[in-house]
């Protein structure tokens, strides 16, 4: 069944306001945003689930990036979600993990699922590609060009060699 | 305006069938689902447009990846596209774009935005995380990991080195 009109209005206005809330850093906002606070990163595996786990994501990451900020570019309402398409941009002016900054910035394409259950916000799911960001930040090379080659030779090469192999054999 | 729900499901038989296409390797049936043959992937900003490129891409990846099935986990339908969440998996067994075959499996969730145009399905947009198939096939490492961690440091050795100073100097 599809959602109501009034009520892709009302999903509408709580997405928009967990965007913009996190643009103004308003975390405390953003929070409020949800029902239940859960995120899921698809790319990486990780969930945060509750308000302590979420809370100390939003830390993390604008201590990592503390500029970072969203664009929307499209939202889509399907039953039980709204999915927006984004670009998320900021500069590395922080230890992200265990990797020291780089003072580099990023631009991120992003597909972020907001899950609903009726009116209530209950997960953000969010599919990305880390390379995009690794190589912005200069800490990965595209595999496929000509230094990222060499580079996977070098550093990788039992892979490399065992698939030489298996090319020129056959198997 | 919301769809109608035959429309609905007349999509979602579309792409249903597209993707059993797919996994049939039946390329031809999988080009007839689209009115306008087009892939675009987010994450290297690849795109295929028209049944030539479109179909060439699919040999491309038919030869690195023969094996490859792709299961539906959900489909979101919205007014003008439908959204597929689902996990493809693979055995690197041919030749991909100057990397020997690895012999080895991926799985990897993805989300694919199925755009249509009333009935008529014009484009499939994909987001995906290149870092976990590359790292599944053991050709990069996780950059958090010890070993990715070492590796970087060795590769990037001006990036890493300039972030470690600007974080002791506070800069």
């Amino acid at each position: 069944m599809a959602p109501s009109a009034a009520r892709r209005k009302k999903r509408e206005e709580i997405v928009r306001e967990h965007m913009d809330s996190e643009n103004r850093h308003e975390f405390d906002a953003t929070l409020d945003t949800f029902g239940h606070p859960r995120y899921e990163l698809i790319a990486t595996g990780e969930i945060y689930d509750g308000t302590e786990e979420v809370q100390g994501y939003y830390d993390d990451t604008r201590r990592a990036f503390p500029d970072q900020r969203n664009e929307l570019l499209a939202l889509h309402h399907a039953d039980d979600a709204v999915l927006v398409e984004a670009v998320v941009r900021g500069t590395h002016r922080g230890p992200l993990r265990s990797l020291p900054p780089t003072g580099r910035e990023f631009e991120l394409p992003i597909l972020a699922i907001f899950v609903f259950e009726g009116d209530d916000l209950v997960c953000e799911r969010v599919y990305f590609d880390q390379t995009t960001v690794l190589r912005q930040l200069g800490i990965a090379r595209d595999p496929l060009s000509l230094t990222g080659r060499l580079q996977t030779v070098v550093t990788h090469p039992l892979t490399i060699g065992r698939g030489v192999v298996r090319q020129a054999t056959g198997r | 305006m919301a769809i109608l729900d035959s429309a609905a499901t007349r999509r979602e038989e579309l792409v249903r069938k597209h993707v059993e296409a797919e996994n049939a390797a039946d390329y031809e049936t999988a080009l007839a689902t689209f009115q306008h043959p087009r892939y675009e992937y987010v994450a290297t900003d690849e795109v295929y447009d028209g049944a030539e490129e479109v179909m060439a891409h699919w040999r491309e990846l038919d030869r690195a990846f023969p094996d490859q099935q792709i299961e539906i986990v959900a489909l979101h339908t919205a007014d003008d596209a439908v959204l597929m969440e689902a996990v493809a998996r693979g055995t690197h067994t041919g030749p991909f774009r100057g990397l020997p075959p690895t012999g080895r499996r991926f799985e990897q969730q993805f989300l694919a935005i199925f755009v249509f145009e009333g009935d008529a399905l014009v484009g499939e947009r994909v987001y995906y995380d290149t870092a976990t198939v590359l790292q599944q096939l053991g050709i990069a490492r996780d950059a958090a990991s010890l070993t990715g961690r070492l590796e970087t440091a060795a590769t990037h050795p001006l990036t890493i080195s300039r972030g470690i100073v600007r974080r002791v100097i506070g800069r």
